[in-house]
């Protein structure tokens, strides 16, 4: 019994820290090799607190958590400022690694490598099991959150991310700062259960069990970090004589898992009733081994090696395959009955949230918006400003130039066309307009402000919109939620809220976030895909979602880099009649890339040709069709010249 | 028929169609000439033909051989390309792309001797033989990108839009150096978004257009289709006829 | 002093520079931090021992040429196993980084598992032999392990700017692509990239376990070397060297340096974090390398 307690306590305590490694490499894309630093640090500020200066034992563990998200902050900082290379993240913790053990074992307070004995014995089963409970839940009330989902864009495509106006560092920041905090949480409770920490224990070792954890639960779930997390931790207990081995394994592990598998054991799903048959798989296979050794362990001195292996097998396989079974059968019982148990829950649920509602009513955010956005001014079309002003732009890379010297003017309203030969320059255009590339001279203007020198985020955060050329849409997530990611400006809750996601103040803002995201859906004609996974959706459709997130962020100015692109014609009528609809309704002014004639022509007041990285000609689309520079440009031209001697 | 391409697809992920069913045919010793608008699939279709993407379906047949999605096999079997937007190594002397463009050669003296002849086609090249790729201009890089093809002594050259970025006087002198580089008996496959030039000098031509074949004739014949300038330059026509007439001439 | 400090910093950063080297030369090529570096020169030096101490009495520099042979080879299996299904489907860096950290765990624990995490001690090779240079102490050994390290990354030099082989690595470091159109064969092109930095990985770990001792964890001084690669730039094979180098030279300052009553040489380690952070925040391409601006 008491080894049973064992077991279980030192699963939680893990669990905790993976869930931690969970969000930050599982969700937010980002390696980390120290995670043992993170709990080291913890660990030894609780313990330090509750040892030297007799502190209780929940306040130690909070500082503990402090120290441990400062500390990371401390290496998260520098790394995280080079944007898309996580190369470097992995590096300094790794070099953090030996500087943090370095510190503990020269340090007196620390005791040096000899570590810190006779530390009370503040942690058990009971208490850890809580702080496991309180764990998963905060992770996913995190991961459910306008935070969350920020960070989940992260992890999925940082370019897209900041396109919608998300900022990486802090983002990433948070996620580490969080993440550190659960280690924290981890390692003081570790502490105070096996009563003894000395530097040696957070080791490479540590960090490796974690690592192994999430890759082979999967990264992008909490259920399959706790379930490979617990399955490392109790396995090897049953293999007492191979523990080195056991390290052997999760490398191996990691090996194979990446290269044949990456999605782990649950990918980016959490248990539902389609994969809890693989749960009691799984259950029933650590079962099985555990019966299976024990029949050895009885039998095989009686018996002999073969037999006993035999048997052992055969019983091993039974329980297996009647686990599985278990979790079948259980899963069929429970269909047809779980949505009517969520339905009379939630209505439960419900009624206590409208009670809570009535008595802090004067802290409820204005109920009556749901759905309806503040109308934003109306664009003036007889203006005295153009919108946007592009004057003298230029850019080039190495030797090549691709912008050379372009002016153009949009107006507020009009639908400008940017059409010109493959290679004229007109996506690097979109990309010094959006601040992706540094401008290398010339200015750019938007509602009298200068651009130049704003990082992206703060463009697009100021009303200048994009799409591109490939696709870059948040695949894993539902269509629904790459619309409600880019509407994180339009209503926000505090980071405390988030993880305990008070239903007052939470609950209406979601469900305001999820009216206007529905209603987005709809310009675009994709609610009934809502909860249809992004990554699954036809080209097409794919193309009207992220002109969809584009809008999410209401902006002034909306940039469509071939949106026409790989559409038959009827698809690119569809697109015209959606982009003057949008047009209208929201008051856009647009200016889009296109090769597609028939859109082009069909669509833009103003058309502006460009080729070798200027403008040769701009006007009406009549005037464009029958402008014999803009036919050459096209089509070639029929020079007269001397034969090659 | 040198090369036959035939019932060839490709999708991109699961969703993206790029290639859809595409037949097409290129007899020795000819120029044969494949345009489309940008998105159409021209890259596509020659990344495929030089082994770099699998194609799901369809079949390419080489010099009477079925060729198989591997690169370096391409090149041994006498295909070369000369990829969009030129791909040299900027960070390689002109001589060092050139040997590369050799590989998979050791004989040296054929090698000498088409270093001579790539000279004689550009003997801009030959005065920055040891300057750095990335340090010539447009019209030069395009010069060293078909040169560096050229060093394999391919049967068959794949120029997908040669033209891309260069002022009309280098076009010229692009074209020129590729109807001569056929006059010395190298088959051309070349795709193009420049189509008058690339249907004056063609024998051969298709239009290709959201991954499908819907025109196939003699460059002259394109040329005069009325189609073709209109896929390019679009008239301002009604919904309906755009649907009907679209893009489905066969 | 000051002569003998720089003299000790160069001896050990010579090897830092050899390490990043190996490292910087997969970086530059395949995008992807090779964790399993450290391994591959923790097994070079294992297999000096094996056949120097334990199985063989092999004399040094015929043990040191073997050595480099069974590191390359090791490291090319290693490419084969947990990278090349990676590299062919173009997997994103990470998963490249979760394979080599797996390999990297599972070799070091091997090691303990069945050699055993006691330390070994390779025979001492040019006896204690050393001299005197303007005041300063130099080691016959770390004389010897600078001098053939030079030559060596002039070779590599040399094989780089000179061989067919090497000027297809150059360009594939740019455009991998396009190299493989041009009718090299990748996986072969590969494989002698990863021989080349296996052997040089497992010069590096030969020459660290004359220096020190041989032990199944050594391979996590790689993160020096990792360092060093990021002060230099990352990507960057000039940069890998300089900085390799100039981490050593700084680590021997600082260890011969007291401030108060501390002794900062027990905190080298502090002091190579402190580096690297200071560094990313002031000049995160480092002292050669190049931004690649990412293609939208």
């Amino acid at each position: 019994m008491a080894y049973a307690q064992a077991i279980f306590t030192n699963s939680a305590i893990y669990i905790i820290a993976a869930m931690g490694l969970a969000i930050f490499t599982g969700y937010t894309g980002l390696f980390s090799l120290g995670h043992a630093a993170f709990m080291a640090a913890g660990a030894y500020t609780a313990a330090i607190l509750t040892y030297f200066y007799h502190w209780p034992l929940l306040p130690a563990l909070l500082l503990g958590m402090i120290v441990s998200v400062l500390v990371s902050l401390v290496v998260g900082y520098p790394t995280l400022r080079v944007k898309l290379r996580s190369d470097y993240l992995a590096i300094a913790t790794l070099g953090f690694g030996e500087a943090l053990k370095v510190i503990l074992e020269n340090l007196d307070l620390t005791q040096g490598a000899r570590g810190l004995p006779g530390i009370q014995k503040l942690a058990g089963p009971i208490n850890t099991a809580v702080w496991m409970v309180l764990t998963i839940w905060v992770c996913r009330n995190f991961l459910r959150s306008t935070y969350g989902r920020k960070i989940i864009a992260i992890g999925q495509d940082p370019v897209a991310a900041e396109m919608i106006g998300i900022r990486l560092l802090p983002n990433q920041m948070l996620s580490l700062g969080f993440s550190a905090a659960l280690a924290g949480l981890s390692g003081g409770l570790l502490a105070h259960y096996v009563t003894f920490i000395q530097p040696a224990i957070f080791s490479m070792d540590l960090s490796s069990l974690l690592t192994a954890g999430v890759v082979c639960g999967g990264m992008g779930s909490l259920t399959g970090p706790i379930v490979a997390t617990a399955l490392f931790v109790v396995v090897p207990e049953l293999f007492r004589g191979l523990a080195l081995w056991r390290l052997v394994l999760y490398g191996v592990l990691l090996v194979v898992i990446m290269n044949l598998r990456p999605k782990g054991l649950y990918g980016h799903e959490e248990l539902n009733l389609g994969n809890l048959p693989k749960l009691f798989l799984i259950i029933g296979l650590t079962v099985g081994l555990t019966i299976g050794a024990g029949i050895y362990n009885d039998y095989a001195p009686e018996w002999g090696t073969v037999p006993g292996l035999l048997l052992a097998a055969v019983v091993g396989l039974m329980v297996t395959v009647a686990m599985n079974y278990a979790g079948r059968g259980l899963a069929r019982l429970l269909r047809p009955v779980l949505p009517h148990l969520g339905a009379t829950w939630y209505r439960g649920f419900n009624r206590i949230v409208r009670l809570f509602e009535g008595l802090f009513s004067p802290r409820e955010r204005t109920a009556g918006t749901a759905g309806a956005v503040a109308p934003r001014p109306q664009a003036n079309v007889a203006a005295a400003k153009p919108l946007l002003s592009i004057r003298g732009l230029r850019k080039h890379f190495g030797g090549v130039i691709a912008v050379d010297g372009v002016d153009l003017d949009v107006w507020p309203g009009q639908i400008v066309g940017l059409i010109g030969p493959n290679g004229s320059g007109k996506t690097t255009v979109f990309n010094l307009t959006s601040g992706v590339y540094p401008i290398d001279s010339g200015a750019v203007t938007f509602e009298g402000r200068a651009l130049a020198g704003q990082p992206p985020t703060s463009i697009v955060l100021g009303g200048i919109s994009r799409t591109f050329q490939n696709i870059r849409l948040f695949s894993s997530m539902t269509v629904l939620e790459n619309v409600q990611t880019a509407l994180h400006t339009a209503g926000d809750y505090g980071l405390l809220a988030a993880f305990v996601q008070w239903p007052w103040t939470v609950r209406p803002t979601e469900e305001r976030l999820r009216a206007r995201a529905m209603e987005l859906l709809g310009v675009v004609e994709l609610q009934a895909f809502a909860d249809r996974v992004a990554g699954t959706l036809p080209y097409g459709l794919q193309r009207k979602l992220e002109i969809a997130r584009a809008l999410a962020l209401q902006p002034k100015l909306l940039l469509l880099d071939e949106p026409a692109a790989g559409m038959n014609p009827q698809e690119s009528l569809d697109l015209v009649e959606l982009i003057k609809r949008i047009h209208e309704r929201m008051q856009l002014t647009v200016v889009l890339i296109e090769h597609h004639m028939d859109v082009v022509m069909n669509l833009c007041d103003r058309i502006a040709v460009l080729n070798f990285g200027k403008k040769i000609a701009e006007g009406t689309p009549d005037e464009i069709q029958s402008n014999p520079l803009v036919l050459e440009a096209y089509l070639g031209q029929k020079v007269e010249y001397a034969p090659q001697g | 028929m040198l090369l036959r391409v035939d019932r060839l697809n490709y999708y991109y992920g699961e969703a993206i169609h790029a290639l859809r069913d595409v037949s097409f045919e290129v007899e020795e010793g000819e120029i044969a000439a494949i345009i489309g608008a940008n998105g159409a699939g021209k890259s596509t279709l020659m990344w495929t033909l030089v082994g770099l993407l699998k194609p799901k379906s369809g079949t390419i047949t080489f010099n009477g051989r079925p060729m198989k999605p591997i690169p370096h096999q391409a090149v041994a079997s006498g295909i070369a390309l000369v990829p969009e937007r030129r791909r040299l190594f900027p960070n390689l002397t002109v001589r060092e792309n050139l040997t590369l463009g050799g590989y998979r050669r050791s004989d040296k003296a054929g090698l000498a001797k088409d270093e001579d002849y790539v000279f004689s086609l550009f003997p801009v090249l030959r005065e920055r033989f040891t300057q750095f790729a990335g340090t010539l201009s447009g019209g030069q890089q395009q010069m060293l990108a078909i040169a560096r093809a050229l060093m394999s002594r391919p049967k068959l050259l794949l120029m997908d839009e040669p033209s891309l970025g260069l002022a009309p006087v280098l076009v010229g002198q692009v074209f020129d150096a590729i109807q001569e580089i056929a006059r010395q008996g190298t088959t051309m496959l070349l795709v193009e978004q420049n189509a008058l030039k690339a249907l004056e000098i063609s024998r051969r031509a298709y239009v290709l257009e959201v991954g499908r074949i819907v025109l196939q004739g003699t460059g002259k014949e394109l040329l005069r289709s009325p189609i073709v300038q209109a896929a390019y330059l679009g008239v301002r026509q009604r919904k309906e006829v755009i649907l009907e007439e679209g893009f489905h001439a066969h | 002093m000051v002569l003998q400090t720089i003299i000790t910093g160069l001896s050990i950063g010579s090897i830092y520079a050899l390490m990043a080297v190996g490292y910087s030369l997969v970086f530059s090529v395949l995008n992807f931090s090779n964790f399993a570096h450290g391994a591959i020169i923790t097994l070079g030096a294992y297999i000096a021992w094996a056949i120097m101490v334990q199985f063989f009495r092999v004399p040094f520099l015929p043990a040191l040429l073997l050595s480099i042979l069974g590191a390359g080879i090791l490291a090319f299996l290693n490419e084969r196993i947990a990278y090349s299904t990676l590299r062919r489907r173009r997997a994103p860096s990470l998963y490249l980084m979760i394979s080599a950290m797996g390999v990297a765990i599972a070799l070091q624990n091997l090691l303990y598992a069945t050699i055993g995490a006691k330390l070994y001690a390779l025979p001492p090779v040019f006896a204690q032999d050393s001299f005197e240079v303007g005041g300063a102490t130099i080691s016959r050994m770390d004389l010897f392990a600078f001098v053939f390290s030079v030559v060596a990354i002039g070779l590599l030099h040399c094989c780089l700017m000179y061989t067919k082989v090497g000027t297809a690595i150059r360009a594939a470091s740019h455009d991998m692509e396009m190299v493989s159109v041009l009718g090299v064969n990748l996986d072969v092109l590969v494989a002698v990239l990863f021989l080349i930095a296996g052997g040089l990985g497992g010069m590096a770990g030969v020459f660290m376990g004359v220096k020190y001792m041989v032990y199944p964890s050594m391979g996590w001084i790689t993160n020096k070397a990792y360092i060093g690669a990021v002060i230099g730039g990352l990507g960057s094979l000039p940069g890998a060297i300089v900085g390799g180098l100039l981490l050593g030279l700084l680590e021997a300052l600082v260890s011969v340096t007291t401030i108060g009553s501390v002794q900062l040489s027990t905190y080298r380690d502090v002091f190579s974090f402190g580096i690297l952070s200071i560094l990313l925040i002031v000049r995160p391409t480092g002292l050669f390398g190049r931004m690649v601006e990412e293609k939208l």
